[in-house]
């Protein structure tokens, strides 16, 4: 099979997810959720055998991540996310402490999920270098709009999303660097502790609620 | 135009009997012919589904004429489109009377002519099964039975005539039997065991009769009965995906569960979610018509990514779940909701996953250019469906037409990417998993007798039925 169906699933992911998270387009947290199950999809399509199935596990986390955003303001609309971030701030600093230390687990779980994820380079499928790292900034920008991003009122505002968007696209790319040299067994394996611990977020989160 | 649409189909049947004797391609011209209209016409009804007038007792409501309309386009295309030979103009024939009995079972306001041509489809299936597989002929033969019990005995309990609106007390038990049973939620036990055979023209009918049945007669949401169905559906997906091998007999359970797990979840994802369903099953009829071609397509379909049909449906299912699961008070209500929507996000996961083993079957076997043809046809169709039920309904969940907007500009940007780099590309992606194809085994020649003896005691109770009914003067 020829790797461009995979491309055309990634970039229309990626333009999908860039669409909602930068409010292009009012949508709810599934509209992103259902961009990255596109990019997974692509990506695991080019995938070397052994590791295709790192990106269905850890688009779960992701879209776990983000669901437990959406249960901690019982919303699932990201304009209204980061409305309620506006005000209150991000959520992973926002009391109760148990809330906000299980948003920062399910977060960091996501972090972890995705660099593993994009870890692999899908080299000769024919898009360059810079849509790598595309990818890897539509995640961070992902997890900074639900995490921590306020509506776009002012600078500061603006300032705060954009640089927390440079942070987790900069941590997201860490891992990915990091995972690279690790056999798929234990990029799974890791993968797979994450999806755990969003889990265990979930419940708190939940309960917090 | 409503009279057209419905005795069309069964006149198509019947001129197809006259070819009986005529040479094989003079029946396949004559099939392909009556099918390419049959296709048309149930398109027609997907199309005009909220402008049909009542006809008699027939008044369609939009989802049933769409989920209706589809089932039966597919089963035309099959009919066209299997590699079946001299078997064709029977299986056309056939699919004409089944195509008219299941359009009535979608619109009929009174109970008695819906059983009565329930009664059609089931004999119909019954001709066909019998044939292929003696297994699949006792399943269907019983989800009719039950459904005759259910809907009879809800009739003559609450002493109306009319299809209710939701068969809900001790008569929702065997309506849940037969809406399972005939739909093939029970993976390897159901029409599913068809596949390969020249039956399986007819599995879009009875797969479409249990969804219009679910969505018409059922009160949604059902968060107990869609969790049960969502998470059956991951481990159906699962499982292939896990074991590296692919046998279509079993995974037919995958796209039937999913639409029925999401329709179960949501209301307004009821109707997409059971068009998206059989589509998917129909992509899986002709599986082993399209063995070494056709892969990213019949991928695409079964997945429930974006813009398939299934995908706005989960969308729309998950937005519902959430907001129950955040605001219900009932402690277990609460539960069985979070559980539903913990689930739908899990299933799209379990979906991408099981698309992309699909994608990445072993190349080799034969393929049928026809199966091939269709399967593409039915990606198209699974997206078409996806702006035609969702623009206004299901896309809604999603940001509306801003939203469609989006993501059709996102396809076409990945599309200009993959023409872009095709030149470039130059790496070949490797196989992951392999397809099996065989029969499963079937019942001994009991079941057959099984199957007839219940098939001749839901004809007799149907008949004693209408003449109750009339008796008593339902009309």
């Amino acid at each position: 099979m020829s790797p461009a169906a995979s491309i055309a699933a990634r970039v229309a992911g990626a333009v999908t997810a860039f669409g909602f998270a930068l409010g292009v387009v009012d949508g709810p947290v599934v509209g992103v959720v259902g961009a990255l199950a596109l990019i997974a999809f692509g990506r695991s399509l080019a995938a070397p055998a052994g590791t295709e199935l790192l990106g269905p596990l850890a688009f779960a986390v992701v879209a776990g991540a983000s669901g437990i955003v959406a249960l901690r303001w019982s919303s699932l609309e990201l304009a209204e996310i980061r409305a309620i971030q506006a005000v209150l701030g991000p959520t992973v600093a926002v009391a109760p402490d148990q809330a906000a230390i299980a948003a920062g687990v399910a977060l960091g779980a996501a972090i972890i999920a995705a660099g593993i994820w994009l870890a692999d380079d899908l080299a000769d499928s024919g898009l360059g270098v810079v849509w790598r790292w595309l990818e890897v900034v539509a995640v961070g920008l992902v997890l900074a709009t639900l995490f921590a991003g306020p509506e776009a009122a002012g600078v500061p505002e603006f300032a705060l999303w954009a640089g927390a968007t440079a942070v987790l696209s900069g941590l997201v790319a860490l891992v990915r660097i990091l995972a690279r040299p690790a056999s798929a067994g234990v990029r799974l394996a890791v993968v797979a502790v994450t999806a755990a611990a969003v889990a265990a977020a979930a419940g708190i989160v939940g309960r917090a609620g | 135009m409503t009279a057209l649409l419905l005795f069309v189909h069964a006149a198509l049947g019947a001129v197809l009997l006259a070819f009986a004797a005529a040479s094989g391609a003079t029946q396949q011209r004559a099939v392909r012919a009556a099918g390419a209209l049959g296709v048309l016409l149930g398109l027609a009804l997907v199309v005009v589904r909220s402008s049909l007038s009542p006809w008699r007792a027939v008044a369609f409501e939009p989802g049933s004429a769409a989920i209706a309309g589809a089932a039966v386009a597919c089963a035309w295309g099959l009919a066209m489109a299997l590699d079946i030979g001299r078997d064709r103009w029977w299986v056309g024939a056939t699919v004409g009377v089944g195509s008219t009995a299941l359009l009535f079972v979608a619109g009929s306001t009174w109970t008695v002519p819906a059983l009565l041509f329930a009664g059609i489809l089931g004999l119909a299936s019954a001709l066909m099964l019998a044939r292929s597989s003696r297994t699949a002929w006792v399943v269907v033969a019983l989800a009719d039975a039950a459904l005759i019990v259910a809907l009879a005995g809800y009739s003559l309990d609450v002493e109306s005539w009319r299809l209710p609106d939701d068969v809900h007390g001790v008569f929702a038990i065997p309506f849940g039997v037969s809406l399972v049973l005939r739909v093939g939620a029970l993976p390897r036990l159901g029409i599913a065991r068809s596949i390969a055979s020249p039956a399986a023209a007819f599995i879009p009918l009875v797969i479409g009769s249990g969804f219009v049945l679910m969505v018409r007669l059922l009160d949604r949401p059902e968060p107990v009965a869609a969790a049960g169905a969502l998470g059956l559906a991951c481990v159906v997906a699962l499982m292939p995906v896990v074991r590296r091998s692919l046998d279509p007999v079993t995974v037919a359970a995958w796209p039937v569960l999913l639409g029925a797990g999401i329709g179960l979840a949501s209301g307004p994802a009821g109707v997409p979610a059971a068009v998206g369903g059989v589509v998917g099953s129909t992509a899986i009829v002709l599986w082993p018509h399209a063995l070494d071609r056709g892969r990213l397509s019949r991928a695409l379909v079964l997945t429930c990514i974006a813009p398939n049909v299934l995908f706005a449906a989960l969308a729309t299912a998950a937005s519902g779940a959430f907001v129950a699961a955040t605001s219900v008070s009932d402690p277990l209500d609460a539960a069985a909701w979070a559980i539903v929507s913990i689930l739908l996000p899990t299933v799209l996961a379990a979906g991408v996953a099981f698309g992309v083993v699909v994608a990445r079957t072993e190349t080799g076997g034969s393929y049928h250019p026809e199966a091939v043809f269709m399967t593409w046809l039915l990606l198209a169709g699974a997206v078409a469906a996806g702006w035609m039920l969702g623009a206004g309904g299901v896309y809604e969940s999603l940001g509306g037409l801003p939203a469609v907007g989006l993501l059709i500009g996102a396809l076409a940007c990945g599309l200009f990417a993959a023409v872009r780099v095709r030149g470039r590309a130059r790496a070949s992606i490797g196989p992951l998993a392999k397809v099996t194809i065989e029969r499963p085994r079937d019942l001994g020649r009991w079941a057959a007798g099984a199957a007839l003896v219940v098939t001749v005691a839901t004809v007799a109770a149907i008949a004693w039925f209408t003449v109750e009914g009339l008796r008593l003067g339902f009309l």
